[in-house]
């Protein structure tokens, strides 16, 4: 397991304190999944959303956190990048309360 | 044994290894899997001419296509399938033999939903993307005035400070793109951040434009980093650090990277998102 995959699971479970100990996000079984971006929605300033293809098939969409940069370093807006090459990413992501798909590391696969 | 002379083998070993190629898949009759799907691999689509970039993937991200597999795009408006046009696509290699992309210009007459097919000659069609076509472009489009605004130079900074460029050409910081656009030349303006895409689809973008900009002497030829402040202790390539010509009050630019070509009036005349082929530039600086 990666440093970044342990500071994820840290922040996972930090989040929540940093909230007021509210439980408005719950940790999945398997919060870190690996796939191929078949779409970005945004702005160079600021990524909305992206979809991940699983290898079963599945699609997540998936909404950048706040501040989370690709591989730690490069702008998120790198996810085109991907979806043009094709180029698999791991996504380390958590559920909010509303059921969104919180992804809090995004990096190559 | 019998007796084979070294020229039979050569033969046999080409026969076999075409049939092993042709078995793996990878061959140009192979076409594409059952599982394949199309994906549009643009964003800036918008009502009018505009360039689509398709790839053909399938859920394990291995992509398909290459020069040798020729294709027919069909692009669809949903809600009137008899509007249907069809194009040939043309292949580029983002990954030389690895991985890359068709692409082709429609004419969309309607902004909305649209259906991109892919069909090659041989194999199965792989699933079709759909396009969101809107009605007005982000970034200016072909036809439109480019965006007048001062760019960074070397007179006012280091080649540190205003590239990421690990080999930049210090010409392409020569010049802020508002004195270009009034000069009366034409430009060629990149916007790019090369050390964020060193290996992949969007990092030969640059390269292809310093590659081919010795052979224009009258063509100015501009870089812009996508980030400013790159020398900074705090820096990150964040919306905080976004030039402020690559942002939402000038081309405001969906993604990265970008070249636009502009006339010596200051109309942009051609642009390429994301992927751009050493013959779409040169065809659009010989037009």
């Amino acid at each position: 397991m990666s440093v970044r995959l342990v500071a994820m699971a840290a922040l996972v479970l930090m989040l929540p304190a940093c909230r007021g100990g509210s439980a408005d996000l719950t940790r999945e079984e398997d919060t870190v999944v690996e796939g191929t971006v078949i779409a970005v929605d945004g702005t160079l300033a600021a990524v909305a959303s992206f979809t991940l293809r699983l290898p079963d098939g599945r699609d997540l969409v998936l909404v950048p956190a706040e501040g989370v940069l690709f591989d730690g370093s490069a702008p998120i807006s790198h996810l085109q990048d991907h979806l043009a090459s094709g180029a698999p990413v791991r996504v380390g992501y958590v559920v909010l309360a509303d059921g969104t798909l919180s992804a809090v590391l995004v990096e190559d696969a | 044994m019998p007796d084979v002379r070294p020229a039979t083998l050569i033969v046999l070993a080409g026969f076999v290894g075409s049939l092993l190629l042709a078995a793996c898949g990878s061959g140009p009759a192979a076409g594409f899997p059952e599982d394949s799907f199309a994906l549009i691999a643009n964003r800036d689509i918008a009502r009018g001419a505009s360039r689509v970039l398709i790839a053909v993937s399938d859920a394990d991200g291995k992509r398909y296509g290459s020069p040798e597999v020729a294709v027919e795009l069909t692009a669809t408006p949903l809600d009137d399938p008899d509007r249907a046009q069809t194009r040939p696509g043309v292949f580029t290699w983002i990954v030389e033999d690895a991985a890359g992309l068709y692409r082709a210009e429609f004419d969309f007459e309607r902004a909305g939903t649209w259906e991109v097919s892919v069909r090659a000659a041989a194999g199965t069609d792989p699933a079709p993307a759909t396009l969101i076509v809107y009605e007005e472009s982000l970034a200016p489009a072909v036809g439109r005035p480019a965006v007048s605004v001062p760019t960074p130079t070397l007179g006012e900074f280091t080649l540190e400070e205003l590239t990421t460029d690990p080999s930049p050409d210090p010409a392409f910081y020569d010049l802020s793109l508002d004195e270009a656009l009034a000069n009366g030349r034409r430009t060629v303006l990149v916007f790019s951040t090369p050390a964020y895409c060193q290996t992949s689809a969007c990092g030969p973008l640059l390269e292809t434009v310093k590659g081919i900009s010795p052979s224009f002497p009258e063509v100015d030829f501009i870089h812009v980093e996508v980030y400013t402040g790159l020398t900074e202790p705090d820096f990150a390539p964040d919306a905080a650090h976004l030039a402020p010509a690559a942002g939402p009050d000038y081309w405001n630019l969906p993604t990265e990277p970008w070249a636009f070509v502009i006339d010596g009036s200051g109309v942009v005349t051609a642009r390429f998102e994301g992927v751009m082929g050493e013959d779409e530039l040169l065809d659009a600086l010989d037009s």
